[in-house]
């Protein structure tokens, strides 16, 4: 492995480790995928031009260059989408936790006992942590 | 509604079998404390069997999360209803309603914050892949939370729930088991491992966590911790 290879992984793990960690901002992740789809297009157009970058990173050819940047941008967009997806499901539980808390208030208040119901819907209509006692 | 001191919170999924048995067993045990049941969107009529037991609060998640989860609704519901003591226990009928109230006994006496269930601590009849499986998860948890424990997954804890406001469980998942370890680092919590009985049926052998899924716990807890 050359000293340009180490370096371009070291910097691909960045971008990776920078995206996960700062995964919320939109804007950074749909940059760094428009900035590798781009090189990726641009190199797909003009061969010649993938292949004196490949030179210069001491890759065999343009192609192989190709082949490594696509398989980088697969791995990041599936993990990129995975981390998106455990956000989503921490929303769906938060919403399912509600309704379940709910559905229990209606049946506490139906049973009369209204200082309970009170106390859950509080908590959870201002989303705050813990009851107030 | 009156105050329990104690909340036996069980998290059921598809335990439509033995659910009723479990909360008759645990009612006639301790029929002071509150029992609630959060059914983890189950397929079968866990949701009914357990509500058919008289004086059991019933919760219903309506898709499935994860233990971790339907715990921290149980969590949620207890707080709500003043509970001072929380007892997480599972459905599947592994544990023995007697050990509450020594764990009870032992965290008044010693003040503790929480008393952690352990099959390891004497006699054990767990059997032997599980047995490695559950030493090498001890070793993981003492790699990422510095505490050393007997048995780091074992689902019977007893918390003093109303002193620590901030105890949540984030991880739906089984990792929730190793989220609690760190929870009781974070927060400082005064803790002990005690001896509890676990009974291995053919039925809680059947639903417990496959060997398999350690890899998926391990991943959930990275995922979690590190990322979300």
């Amino acid at each position: 492995m050359t000293i340009i290879q180490i370096i371009l992984l070291l910097a691909l793990t960045l971008i990776y480790v920078i995206l996960l960690a700062g995964g919320k901002s939109k804007a950074l992740t749909r940059l760094t995928l428009l900035g590798v789809y781009g090189t990726l297009f641009i190199f797909i157009v003009f061969p010649q031009e993938a292949d004196k970058v490949a030179k210069i990173l001491e890759i065999e050819s343009g192609k192989d260059m190709i082949v490594f940047l696509s398989i980088a941008s697969v791995w990041l967009l599936a993990t990129v989408n995975y981390i998106r997806g455990k956000r989503v499901e921490r929303v769906i539980s938060k919403l399912v936790r509600k309704n379940a808390l709910d559905v229990l208030c209606s049946k506490l208040r139906e049973q009369g006992i209204v200082e309970d119901y009170l106390q859950i819907t509080k908590r959870h209509t201002d989303n705050t942590k813990g009851c107030q006692r | 509604m009156r105050h329990p001191e104690v909340a036996i919170v069980i998290a059921a999924y598809n335990e439509e079998g033995v659910i009723q048995e479990v909360l008759t067993n645990l009612r006639q045990e301790r029929p002071d404390d509150l029992i609630i049941v959060v059914d983890d969107g189950s397929k079968d009529n866990t949701y009914r069997a357990a509500a058919s037991v008289e004086g059991v609060i019933v919760a219903r998640h309506y898709v499935n999360l994860g233990q971790g989860a339907a715990l921290q609704t149980g969590i949620e519901i207890a707080r709500c209803l003043h509970a001072e003591y929380l007892v997480t226990f599972d459905a599947d009928g592994q544990h023995d309603p007697a050990d509450i109230g020594h764990f009870l006994e032992v965290m008044k006496k010693e003040n503790l914050d929480i008393a952690l269930g352990s099959r390891f601590l004497g006699e054990t009849n767990a059997p032997l892949l599980k047995r490695v499986v559950l030493k090498l998860s001890t070793i993981f948890t003492w790699l990422v939370s510095r505490i050393l424990l007997t048995d780091s997954h074992n689902g019977f804890r007893v918390i003093h729930i109303a002193k620590f406001p901030q105890f949540e469980i984030r991880q739906n998942r089984m990792a929730h088991a190793s989220e609690i370890i760190d929870i009781i680092r974070q927060l400082k919590m005064c803790y002990k491992e005690l001896p509890c009985h676990i009974r291995y049926t053919d039925y809680s052998k059947a639903k417990g966590q496959s060997i398999s899924n350690s890899i998926n716990i391990v991943l959930d807890y990275f995922i979690e911790r590190f990322i979300l």
